[in-house]
């Protein structure tokens, strides 16, 4: 090779900077955009594995129905050739604390001698000490633990929290990232909402379980293995036979442990039984003894009633004795009064006629007279003769008579006093008499109340006891039954002890069997898969538009290949020349293009995909292998362009070669067969078809250029819809409700009750259907997946919450015996209305129809075929949703805060910010699509503008010439802007025809299992696709018509080269 | 004053360092429905004139009249008007566009002119009445310059520039092609200016301007034209 022509060569260079810069453009953006997205998919895998590897994730974890104990343990270790082996507890719990009311945990033991799923620390440190905790970095609720919360654990449900863990608070130390969680799915649990929130590490001595519930293996043989080739899957494979097969027989170990405590443990319960038994037959000796002694309390009360009504009576009579009594010392004393009176009266006339009074018979008579009437004294003819003796004789004249009157008074006052006397002792004793009676009646009468409040009491005393008895007697009813059902779970125990032991096994699990992890490598192929279409598609265009420029570049040197040749250069030096411009061109764009695409694309496309998985770094190696075949791709493109380009020139003669190239022949179009449309047609029109279809090779080139640029946008354009239109979709056309209140599986009516007081309160919900919604496997045939099973309480107010249809057709369904299931889940099950499905391994369910979903799955049954399906347990609810009359965030904001202080509510969450997880995945996506669109613009531009300035340089002598004839600026720019938005118009209809396939391809080859992307395009992703490319056109129209401007017309006068 | 006026026409092309006169005082007149050669030889600056003449470019200093105007300080778009209404190119190599018919070809030029000739009418006047509808490759190289030479009748132009018009054609072919432009301007008394390094058909001009070294060298006036039949190279 001479070194002049290679000189000539570089100038040449120099000389056509803007076809050498396209040329590197092209293949600039072609190989960048290649081996960008290309390596995206084996960086992810590889910063996966080299994270996995570090964290040392298990091979296997291996589960069993009856745990490990030590004896299992090391039975395994020297089973397999272990380089990291743990065996620790975990449990599902509730958490609170931390701002975070009752999330629902997976709590893992954590040993820092384990070299198994280390754990990946972003903030603090791991558990040193018993309680404290390493917290999981993300957990779905708003709020995760910082560093220094104190956090407690609960149970959530029946279990014993102290049988799980020896104590319930935590202190926060770290935050990190689980190998074991390659994504955000944190799994299900049988407590809370179903849902598990987050993990979390706490110290092994914190366990309180004395077997172990899991162990993992980390083999010695795939240490520093690819974890996503072959060679690993074939050891996994081989290995999980192994352990399969082992299992199997150490299972017979735990069986004989457990069935030995099983065992005792029913025969203690039978014997508590016995001794429940025997407990009951002396109750009811004792009612019976209590039952008599309340029959002899009656009597008694009878008997000592009639006491008292007798002692009433006795009242009754000594009251009157009593009056009477009193009576008669009442006369006593009127009678003794009389007496005192007539001593008196006696006394008064003995003394005033004592001494010298002598009284007249008219004075004795007036005495006598005044005599005190009564019974004691009669004034008798004695007593008379006596008084007038005495009065009616002075002392003076006493003859004795006086005296004898007087004595004879005095022995009437004698006899008198002593009648007093009498009396009056008589009435002393009656006066004792009568107090003793009245004291003895006031105590008959204290005795008889006595009496009566006794009975009272007795009576109260014999209520009670009867009831007593009467509960006694429930009790042993109570009692019997209890035993009754104890023997019954007894007996159903040692069943199940026998089913279960029976049936018990170990489970192997490889990684493949977390969905996450597999997800990620199949997120990556995915990936891959795009990076097999779009790239490809990019180099397509690239190749065909470099081929274009090296055939007209060969052309425009005609005459120089044939002076060259003239001058006695060989074919190959010749060739060199252009192959020398093409790789000139090729390798630097190829290099710009692979330092741009290898640091931009893969992060880039790794930052999306880190939104949904928990890859903590990203290694992204310059890949020489890629490199190369691009660079190699590359400059065969351009190289071989050029040869093709250059093939007839080579084998043409000097001469042919240094005259100018016959022009090509003008042709009548097809066009021009229709003369109605002919015709009709302006001249200027006319001009423009005829040039068209003059080179059909150059159309034919464009219209692919621009079509694949057309459809790389729309296909872009048409994923970005397909995947942020289902968010609206799903929580628009198909989810109607407003909030989803999530209720603890504990909560009974009353709080359910509560609970939609709080919600319907101050008018926040207008509307409400109570629901259960929980995960659950799904199988048809070898078909296996994990989906949201949604059953409402009442399937009449389904339609109002949530609106089933059939995508295509908008059908209404409506719940029946069947199952409704999502449409990409019946897909991929690969099942339609009528055939069968099976939850849990339960029943078939036949499937009633196939609904329009797009985000996660979903099946929807009602509560009687749900009760029918096999499920483990009845029909319980867990949400409630709810319809919000204009929700607007105040609303919300009220509602949640109501909410969360009641503890039967788990969760609240609304439609308005619905999906959030689903929108991460969506932006991720959307940010791969513009990456697509604009590295998909950058290239239209270049192929448009390459192309337009090859047709511009093919024809620099024509528009020389009309630019001679005369034609403004204006005119030239549009004679040839005619052709090319006519180009473009065909490309870009073409394109979009492809683009739709593209779209659809890409789409098929994309899609999550957990997401049904819309398939439809909307009609403004076409304008958009459409407006771009003509954007593009435009601009480089715009820049073509300076160019044009400075086309020299003298190029007219010189021959055609 | 004369139909076509150069006076003291500068051109002059930088060249790296050094700066080439391509037109170094120019001066000469021609009269209108004259039929002027401009000979010299290759290299002179016969073309520079005739770029200029056409409006193709621009001189440096001097002034070019042509029908009274000076068409040298026109501004751009006064000379695209200018080369569209007043003036017919007719090329060495033709510069007809190959994907156009005959009359196409023609029509090219009459469709951005208002009073324009028939296009049909003009094929018919240059002898090509029975070829309107064939492409350029499917004429003579003869036949093609005719066209060329119709499309610019056909707009009726002022001036008929002529570049080396039978520079690609054989001896009679070229005889005829003379004869035609010959013809043009004594029937339609165009003026026509013909650009040629052929000394041999100064004779048959009314007016010969002799071009050397960038400068007029020599302008002869032929009272007596002969025909160019008469004339031989």
């Amino acid at each position: 090779m001479n070194k002049k022509l290679v000189l000539n060569t570089l100038r040449s260079v120099k000389n056509t900077k803007s076809r050498f810069i396209a040329i590197m453009a092209i293949i600039a953006i072609g190989s960048g955009f290649f081996a960008g997205v290309k390596s995206a998919s084996p960086s992810m895998k590889m910063s996966a594995a080299d994270y996995l590897e570090k964290q040392n994730l298990a091979d296997f974890h291996l589960v069993s129905e009856l745990g490990f104990d030590d004896e299992d343990v090391s039975a395994v270790s020297s089973a397999v050739d272990t380089d990291g082996l743990y065996a620790g507890y975990s449990a599902d719990l509730m958490m609170s604390g931390a701002g975070d009311n009752d999330s629902t945990v997976k709590v893992y033991s954590y040993d820092p001698k384990s070299m198994v799923n280390i754990p990946y620390i972003t903030e603090g440190r791991l558990p040193e000490a018993a309680g404290e905790v390493f917290a999981d970095e993300r957990f779905f609720s708003a709020s995760s633990p910082e560093i220094g919360d104190i956090i407690s654990l609960k149970t959530g449900d029946d279990r014993e929290i102290g049988d799980i863990l020896g104590r319930t608070e935590y202190t926060v130390v770290g935050k990190g990232i689980s190998p074991i969680y390659v994504a955000f799915e944190r799994g299900s649990a049988a407590i809370g909402n179903g849902t598990i929130n987050g993990w979390l590490l706490v110290p092994e001595e914190n366990f309180s379980y004395d077997i172990y519930t899991d162990v993992y293996i980390s083999l010695s043989q795939t240490d520093g293995m690819d974890p996503y080739s072959g060679e690993y899957a074939n050891i996994i494979s081989r290995d999980t036979d192994m352990l399969d097969d082992f299992a199997d027989v150490q299972i017979e170990h735990r069986k004989g442990v457990i069935s030995d405590e099983a065992y005792k443990e029913i025969n203690d319960a039978k014997a508590e039984l016995k001794d429940g038994e025997k407990e009951i037959v002396d109750n009811e000796k004792k009612i019976a003894d209590a039952e008599r002694d309340i029959a002899d309390g009656e009597a008694e009360i009878a008997e000592n009633e009639k006491k008292l009504a007798d002692a009433e009576k006795e009242i009754v009579n000594g009251q009157e004795e009593l009056a009477n009594g009193e009576n008669e010392y009442r006369d006593g004393e009127i009678a003794l009064d009389s007496l005192n009176a007539a001593v008196e009266w006696l006394n008064g006339i003995i003394s005033d006629y004592e001494t010298n009074a002598a009284a007249d018979e008219a004075e004795v008579s007036e005495r006598i007279a005044s005599y005190p009437k009564n019974d004691f004294l009669a004034v008798d003819e004695t007593l008379t003769q006596l008084l007038t003796g005495y009065m009616s004789i002075p002392a003076a004249y006493d003859d004795g008579t006086k005296a004898a009157c007087r004595q004879g008074l005095e022995q009437y006052g004698t006899g008198i006093a002593a009648q007093v006397q009498e009396l009056e002792a008589t009435l002393a004793e009656s006066r004792i008499q009568l107090d003793n009676a009245a004291a003895e009646l006031e105590n008959t009468r204290a005795e008889v109340a006595n009496g009566r409040e006794e009975i009272a009491k007795a009576r109260v005393d014999i209520a009670d006891g009867k009831k007593e008895i009467e509960d006694g007697k429930k009790d042993i009813a109570d009692g019997k039954k209890d035993i009754e059902k104890a023997r019954q779970e007894i007996a159903d125990a040692e069943q199940k002890l026998h089913d279960e032991i029976d049936s018990a096994k170990w489970y192997v699990f490889d990684r493949d069997f977390n969905p996450s992890y597999s997800n990620y490598a199949e997120d990556c192929d995915r990936v891959d898969a795009i990076a097999d279409v779009f790239p490809i598609f990019f180099i397509l265009v690239a190749a065909l538009v470099c081929c274009t420029t090296m055939t007209r570049m060969v052309e425009e040197q005609r005459t120089q290949t044939g002076t060259l040749k003239a001058l006695g250069y060989s074919r190959y030096s010749i060739i060199f020349q252009y192959i020398l411009y093409a790789l000139a061109a090729s390798i630097p764009g190829a290099f710009i293009g692979l330092l741009i695409g290898f640091n931009s694309l893969p992060p880039i496309i790794f930052k999306c995909y880190q939104t949904m998985y928990s890859q903590p770094y990203f290694i992204n190696p310059f890949r020489w292998n890629y490199a190369a075949g691009c660079t190699v791709v590359a400059c065969l493109c351009t190289g071989l362009s050029a040869l093709y380009a250059s093939r007839l020139e080579l084998v043409s003669c000097p001469a042919q070669l240094m005259r100018p190239k016959p022009p090509k022949n003008g042709k009548r179009i097809l066009l021009e067969r229709a003369a109605f449309i002919w015709k009709r047609l302006k001249f200027t029109t006319k001009v423009t078809f005829r040039n068209l279809f003059r080179y059909k090779a150059r159309l034919l080139m464009t219209v692919i250029g621009i079509a694949g640029c057309t459809a790389l946008l729309l296909a872009g354009y048409g994923l970005q819809y397909s995947i942020t239109s289902i968010v609206d979709k799903q929580y628009g056309d198909i989810f109607k409700y407003d909030a989803i209140v999530a209720v603890d599986n504990g909560a009974d009516d009353d709080d359910y009750v509560k609970i939609l007081d709080e919600c319907f309160s101050d008018g926040i919900a207008s509307d409400k259907m109570i629901a259960l919604q929980e995960t659950a496997d799904i199988k048809s045939g070898s078909e296996e997946l994990e989906t949201y099973l949604f059953v409402p309480d009442d399937p009449g107010e389904l339609e109002k919450f949530i609106d089933l249809h059939e995508r295509k057709s908008r059908e209404k369904i409506f719940l029946g015996d069947g199952v409704v299931l999502g449409e990409k889940l019946a897909r991929l099950l690969g099942v339609t209305a009528g055939d069968s499905v099976y939850f849990n391994d339960g029943f078939p369910v036949t499937v009633e129809a196939v609904c329009e979903n797009y985000t996660f799955n979903y099946a929807y049954m009602t509560a009687e075929t749900y009760e029918k399906a096999g499920f483990d347990n009845a029909f319980k609810s867990n949400m409630i949703l709810l319809n919000i009359d204009g929700s607007t965030s105040e609303k919300e904001d009220m509602l949640s805060s109501r909410l969360v202080k009641n503890d039967s509510v788990l969760a609240v969450s609304f439609s308005s910010s619905g999906g959030g997880k689903f929108r991460d995945l969506v932006s991720s996506l959307s940010l791969i699509i513009v990456v697509i669109i604009v590295s998909a613009g950058a290239l239209a531009f270049v192929v448009l503008f390459n192309l337009s300035n090859i047709n511009i340089n093919e024809r620099v002598h024509e528009l020389a010439t009309i630019k001679v004839l005369g034609f403004y600026d204006g005119e030239v720019a549009a004679y040839v802007y005619r052709e090319n938005i006519l180009l473009t118009l065909m490309g870009t209809v073409a394109g979009l025809g492809l683009g739709v396939a593209l779209e659809k391809f890409v789409i098929k080859t994309a899609e999550v299992d957990s997401v049904m992307f819309s398939a439809e395009i909307p009609w403004y992703c076409f304008l958009n696709a459409a407006f771009l490319t003509f954007v593009f056109a435009l601009a480089v129209n715009i820049t073509l018509y300076f160019r044009l401007k400075k086309i020299d017309m003298a190029t007219s006068l010189k021959a055609i080269e | 004053m004369s139909y076509v006026e150069f006076k003291d026409v500068y051109k002059r092309y930088r060249m790296g360092e050094v700066t080439i006169a391509a037109s170094d005082g120019i001066n000469f007149e021609i009269e209108k429905g004259e039929f002027a050669v401009i000979v010299g030889a290759s290299g002179a600056g016969k073309t520079t004139v005739l770029n200029m003449l056409g409006g193709m470019d621009t001189c440096d200093e001097g002034q070019i009249f042509v029908d009274g105007r000076d068409i040298a300080k026109f501004s751009k778009k006064e000379v695209t008007a200018y080369r569209r209404r007043d003036i017919g190119f007719v090329f060495q190599f033709y510069n007809l566009v190959q994907n156009l018919t005959a009359k196409e070809n023609v029509e090219l030029a009459t469709e951005i002119c208002t009073d324009a000739i028939d296009a049909e009418e003009v094929l018919k006047q240059v002898g090509l009445g029975e070829r309107i509808n064939n492409f350029p490759a499917q004429l003579s190289g003869g036949e093609q310059q005719r066209v060329s030479i119709a499309r610019a009748l056909a707009k009726s132009p002022k001036l008929l520039l002529c570049d080396e018009p039978t520079g690609a054609l054989d001896y009679n072919t070229g005889k005829t092609i003379l004869k035609l432009l010959q013809d043009t301007c004594r029937e339609k008394g165009m003026t026509v200016v013909v650009i040629t390094h052929n000394q041999a058909i100064t004779p048959m001009a009314d007016r010969v301007i002799k071009i050397k070294n960038s400068k007029v060298s020599k302008v002869t006036l032929n009272p007596e034209p002969v025909s160019v039949d008469t004339i031989e190279w």
